[in-house]
């Protein structure tokens, strides 16, 4: 297929991957907050560049619009989120989500 | 002259009942849950009000489902109170929703045993709102299953159930809460992308691009892309059945989570498999689920002999309980293997047979577990001396798993083997000898819980309480009534069986 | 002259002389009663048992208006009803799917059905004393009103379903009965074994049911009966079908090999197993041959299979019985080898001796257990070699117990003669000297047994035990004495019929196809000197108490085992089962669980991590798995592009 939507694709989910990780495996909330965020654009850098490439050719502009969607989604959960991890950081001190409790 | 036939029907003529019933079912739990959030719960008064408010709520719904019952054979058409309503035009995805012989009866069930699930919830001591919230929510996913017509609807309502019963699991479980939670999880994620997967490339090899069940019916796919996608909502669908080997979360799970919870578990969220391989490989890709129906047959029989040896040597009530569950799904699986009218009204009724069994084999076993301090029947014996009641229930339930006639299992067990034979000569001979293997464990606690002499320290055990009395009977009275009056069931499931199964073949 | 009146009456399914009616209220009185005292009564002891008693009572006056009828004229009818019907949308014979019930009133059900409801109501004028000072005594009312239920329902049923259903409920009341005193260890393993094996004969019956829908999508008794003979079953399908109907029987009936529940039955209280082996659970499975002996009559090697089976039935209960030290497991094994010859008797032909047999035995079989109970408990020992002596202090019960004897062994002029007799005329009419020697074999060895127990009971010194004193023991007397002399009346006169019609003695319960056996004076002969002289042998055997060889007693040990074959089922389920499922439960913790543990571990960082997992570093093991994801997600895109292009 298009040698340029599959590369773009591999480096999105690539992005996905290290957001992943990055929510998994890090302990501190803003970490995890931030690999949620690497997560969100991966996926619209996919939307994009389906967009771009001609799959959704008949409606061209849905892939942006869902890419401005998901964008925005993605700073409301970072508020909420950042919010949060001041909250536990007023609690506990750290930001360690782990810490051991039931 | 059935019984039913005696019963006077509400209308002289079909007439078309309002159309927002099924939406109702679905979407009443929902915005019960919402409304759940504005009540305060500090104090124990505020607390009750909680509780009354959910046990409104899903009574509520109840209500509905039994009025709908009570219309639905009035209904003309496949699906009685269809509603189609435009929601994304521009991916082909309408809320459809729609209820046919094979979901009337589920629903029916999954709103009798929410109810159940509520009103035995009174145990539940911290944070009662948000336990009722997941427990609503849990409510609207399930319905929205058994109701929808669309396939991107049905998914949204799959992952619906999910993530509510994963914090219940985590949140107010046992010992080993996170342990199973995380299995429970895991299992139905990889569930639900092999789902997704099934549904997409369905959608993209349709010629027409909606997600429509009704409409994707008459589509055809080429043979080899129809056998993938069957056997990838076969696979999605046998992961929440539980099929081997992959039935641990459930075991795990319901020995875990709270009772109520465990009640949901194993009463209506392992039928969505069920259901998800009647509906989607029986009722739409039936040529291409008969190609590799002989691998199903095997999973389904191994599962049977599996769980029901497996429940021999089980310690643990609540596995036992487990393993007796996955022990019918197995058979259920089987009369879809079959595909057979007979046995797929049978697996129907076998599964809300099932379904009753299990909230009764759970709620007695939390019962039990509850007052020796410990869920392992070696410590247990000699209870029916402090626990008359209690016993006799259990008894009852032990038939009910076992299958025995009078009871609401007998008929469905009945009919798959009646049904299942002529294609699957040993097969069901050897779903048998599961059905032998599962009496033989369950007549056994009977006997290690109850019978014999009781052990010192669970001499001051007390019976059944009132609350506790009133769930199981019930659950009993229902299962007595399926048993002894099974057409009630019958007569509106086998005109869809019948249709499904002709509309899958032509 | 009530028969001529009733001769009269006009017949047919919607008048009310009809049999099927009237067979609806026998079998229904019972389950009323039931509800009742469940719903109402449940409390008070004498109001449950008079209810009980009444409406007992009442069914037997069904039973009686119904045999009367069917004696005067024998009639068939049925009068169905459907349990359950729906179209399949399949073409031709299995275009509709129906189960029925109903009630069947003929000769043999008719036969059947008043001995085990006149039994049900003996037994329970004998338990409204013999229980009165225990706990549960209406528990043990409401199971013996619903065992009599479930029997009725089984000699009523029309079809193999409604067979199915009462057979299970049959199941029940057994477990509930030899559970009765659940507090006993050994009472509740008896009940839970009596259980899976009569749930083995439950599950045998159900593939029965499966495999005759499948070749005749047909149900019915009736129905059936003409349709075994068109050939459209092979006669390897119609030999499957008559096995898969034998293990169900054998199961109920203890044949060999299912016969290993029958001596824990001797754990239940003596009236309960009074009803079980006379009317009860023992009696269903010959009943369930009776009724679809049309299936075993066109198939030639299912007779076989019933005849060797229950010669090996009966001659092994008889001589375990031989051995037994348990009083009540003596006269259950004795049952063991009455049903045997029952079986045998269908087995070779002799369908109406076999079912009078059936009649006949019931009476003197219930006597000696309800005889057995009250001895026991004024002995207060169950085994027999700490009995004897008890002709002096027990003169009436002794009497009773010696014309039970008398009658279970086929004594003229007793009840069981009259059967025995048509029974081996029939073999010698076919020429068998196998099947001969069999039934004489086993007549003498059970007249053996039964006097065995009456000697070692009866004669001799009383046995000196501590703490028991001989001089307290009292004969039975109030309803007891009642109940039990009631019995011992029929046990005579039960097979007087046969007696005036020097013919089949149960001329009217005819089997079309199968000529009736007239007993021949040869035959009646032979039994009644193998009978006398098997008593007298006994007599000088065991009155005299000879002490057992040495040599012979590890023979004495394993007879009274039952060969060890009970043992080696326990064995067999523990050793084989047992593992397995451990083996089972390893499997699923270690490999299926540990698979999915190491997804879920390295993902979710929360629970215990496993073994050797602990020692891994998880952010190694995450680093891995996500590159893995990755390369795995890369390869997905471009693959599903492909496949997506394609289209």
């Amino acid at each position: 297929m298009n040698a340029g939507l599959n590369l773009i694709l591999t480096a999105s989910a690539a992005l996905f991957a290290v957001g992943a990780f990055a929510l998994v495996a890090r302990r501190s909330a803003v970490l995890m907050l931030i690999g949620t965020q690497f997560m969100f654009f991966a996926g619209s850098i996919a939307f994009v560049a389906f967009a771009r490439f001609g799959l959704g050719a008949a409606h061209a502009s849905a892939g942006a619009a869902v890419a401005i969607f998901a964008g925005a989604t993605a700073v409301a959960e970072l508020a909420v989120g950042l919010a949060m991890a001041a909250l536990i950081y007023r609690e506990h001190r750290s930001l360690a989500v782990d810490a051991d409790r039931g | 002259m059935t019984l039913l036939q005696a019963i006077p029907t509400t209308t002289a003529a079909p007439v078309p009942l309002p159309t927002l019933l099924l939406s109702a079912l679905v979407w009443v739990p929902a915005l019960a849950a919402l409304g759940l959030l504005f009540f305060p719960s500090r104090t124990e008064v505020q607390r009750q009000r909680i509780r009354s408010y959910s046990i409104a709520a899903t009574t509520l719904v109840l209500a509905f489902a039994v009025f709908m019952w009570y219309g639905f054979r009035d209904q003309s058409g496949t699906y009685a109170y269809e509603e189609t309503r435009s929601w994304l035009p521009a991916v082909g995805s309408s809320y459809h929703l729609g209820a046919d012989g094979v979901s009337m009866p589920l629903l029916l069930l999954s709103a009798f045993l929410f109810v159940f699930a509520v009103l035995s919830s009174s145990r539940v001591r911290e944070q009662p709102k948000e336990y009722l919230f997941l427990l609503l929510v849990l409510e609207t996913g399930v319905n929205g299953v058994f109701a929808s017509l669309d396939y991107l609807l049905f998914f949204l309502f799959w992952q619906m159930q999910a993530v509510p019963m994963f914090l219940l699991i985590a949140r107010f479980g046992g010992q080993r809460r996170l342990h199973a939670a995380w299995k429970f999880l895991a299992v139905d994620i990889a569930g639900s992308a092999l789902l997704l997967l099934a549904i997409l490339i369905l959608y993209f090899k349709a010629p027409v691009r909606t997600f429509d069940i009704v409409a994707l019916h008459d589509v055809v796919l080429p043979a080899a892309m129809a056998t993938l996608v069957a056997w990838l909502f076969f696979v999605a669908f046998a992961l929440k059945l539980p099929v081997l080997p992959f039935h641990t979360w459930f075991i795990d799970s319901l020995a875990e989570a709270p009772a109520p919870v465990a009640l949901i578990l194993g009463g209506v969220l392992v039928k969505l498999g069920g259901y998800g391989i009647i509906r989607v490989d029986v009722g739409e890709f039936q040529v291409a689920f008969h190609k590799f129906s002989g691998a199903v047959v095997v999973i389904a029989v191994v599962t049977v002999l599996w769980t029901a040896i497996a429940a021999l040597a089980q310690d643990d009530i609540r596995r036992v309980a487990g393993y007796v569950v996955v022990s019918h799904m197995g058979l259920v699986l089987l009369a879809a293997a079959s595909a057979a009218p007979v046995a797929l009204n049978g697996a129907i009724v076998l599964m809300v047979a099932d379904g009753l069994t299990a909230a009764l084999l759970v709620l007695l076993a939390a019962a039990i577990v509850e007052r020796t301090g410990t869920s392992s029947i070696r410590a247990m014996g000699g209870m029916a001396g402090r626990m008359g009641k209690g016993a006799v229930l259990w008894i009852f339930a032990a038939l009910a798993a076992i299958g025995f006639p009078g009871l609401a299992g007998f008929l469905g067990q009945l009919l798959i083997v009646v049904g299942a034979y002529p294609s699957h000569r040993i097969a069901t001979p050897l779903a048998m000898l599961g059905m032998l293997v599962v009496a033989g464990a369950m007549i056994l606690t009977v006997q290690r819980i109850f019978f014999g002499a009781i052990p010192e320290r669970h001499g001051r055990i007390r019976d059944l309480g009132t609350l506790e009395l009133a769930n199981t009977i019930g659950l009993l009275s229902l299962i007595v009534l399926l048993g002894v009056l099974p057409a009630i069931l019958m007569d509106s499931i086998n005109f869809s069986v019948i249709s499904l199964l002709s509309r899958g073949a032509g | 002259m009530t028969l001529t009146l009733l001769a009269a009456a006009p017949k047919g399914p919607l008048d009310t002389w009809s049999p099927t009616l009237l067979a609806q209220f026998e079998l229904l009185l019972p389950l009323i009663a039931l509800l009742i005292i469940l719903a109402f009564t449940i409390d008070s002891r004498r109001v449950s048992a008079a209810i009980s008693i009444i409406f007992t009572l009442a069914s037997v006056v069904c039973a009686l208006l119904v045999i009367a009828i069917e004696v005067a004229h024998p009639v068939h009818l049925e009068r169905p009803a459907t349990f359950l019907q729906f179209f399949t949308g399949q073409s031709g014979g299995a275009s509709e799917f129906t189960l029925q019930w109903g009630v069947l009133a003929d000769p043999l059900a008719a036969t059947v059905g008043l001995a085990v409801i006149v039994v049900s109501l003996l037994v329970q004028v004998y338990a409204l004393s013999f229980m009165r000072r225990e706990d549960g005594v209406v528990r043990f009312f409401c199971v013996l009103l619903f065992a009599t239920f479930a029997m009725l329902g089984v000699t009523l049923s029309l079809s193999y379903f409604e067979m199915l259903l009462f057979f299970g409920m049959v199941t029940l009341s057994t477990y509930l009965l030899i559970g009765h005193w659940w507090q006993r260890e050994e009472a509740a393993a008896a009940a839970t074994r009596a259980f899976i094996i009569s749930v083995i004969g439950d599950l045998a019956l159900l593939a029965a049911v499966a495999y005759i829908y499948f070749r005749f999508n047909e149900l019915n008794f009736q129905t059936l009966a003409g349709q075994y003979t068109g050939g459209r079953v092979s006669p390897n399908g119609l030999f499957i079908m008559a096995i898969l109907v034998f293990i169900a029987a054998a199961a109920k009936s203890a044949q060999f090999p299912l016969h290993v529940w029958l001596p824990g039955s001797a754990q239940a209280p003596a009236p309960a197993a009074a009803l079980i082996h006379s009317a009860g659970s023992a009696v269903c499975g010959v009943y369930l041959i009776a009724r679809t002996y049309a299936l075993f009559h066109v198939s030639p090697r299912g007779l076989a299979l019933l005849a060797i089976a229950g010669g090996v039935s009966a001659v092994l209960g008889v001589l375990w019985a031989l051995f037994q030290d348990n009083l009540k497991r003596a006269i259950a094994y004795t049952t063991m080898g009455e049903l045997g010859l029952m079986v045998l008797a269908l087995g070779i032909g002799a369908y109406g001796a076999g079912v009078f047999e059936l009649f006949t035995n019931a009476w003197p079989k219930a006597l000696l257990f309800l005889g057995a109970g009250v001895i026991i408990r004024e002995l207060r020992t169950e085994r027999l070699s700490e009995m004897g002596g008890l002709w002096r202090r027990m003169r009436f019960t002794g009497w009773l117990m010696l014309i039970a004897v008398a009658a279970g062994a086929g004594i003229p002029p007793f009840s069981t003669f009259w059967s025995k007799d048509t029974i081996m005329s029939k073999a010698l009419a076919l020429d068998s000297p196998l099947a001969v020697a069999v039934i004489a074999a086993v007549t003498f060895l059970g007249a053996i047994a039964l006097v065995r127990i009456f000697a070692l009971v009866f004669t001799g010194e009383t046995a000196r035990r501590r703490r028991f004193e001989p001089e307290r023991i009292r004969d039975a007397g109030g309803r007891i004495a009642f109940a039990m002399s009631l019995l011992a009346i029929i046990s005579v006169v039960a097979g007087i019929r046969g007696f005036r019609g020097r013919t089949d003695p149960i001329g009217f319960i005819t089997f079309p196809g199968v000529p009736l056996a007239n007993s021949h004076f040869m035959a009646a002969a032979a039994v009644a000197i193998i009978a006398v002289v098997g008593t007298v042998v006994g007599l000088v055997l065991y009155a005299r108490r000879l002490p057992v060889p040495a040599a012979l007693r590890p023979v004495r040990r394993a007879m009274g085992e039952g060969l060890f074959i009970d043992r080696a089922y326990q064995l067999g389920a523990v050793a084989v089962l047992l593992p397995v499922s451990r083996a089972i439960g390893w499997v699923e913790t270690r490999i299926v669980d540990g698979a999915i543990d190491l997804v879920t571990d390295s993902v979710a960082f929360v629970g215990q991590p496993r073994g050797w997992l602990a020692q891994v570093r998880a952010r190694q093991l995450l680093i891995g798995l996500f590159a893995g994801v990755v390369a795995l997600g890369a390869v997905t895109i471009v693959l599903a592009g492909r496949v997506i292009g394609k289209s």
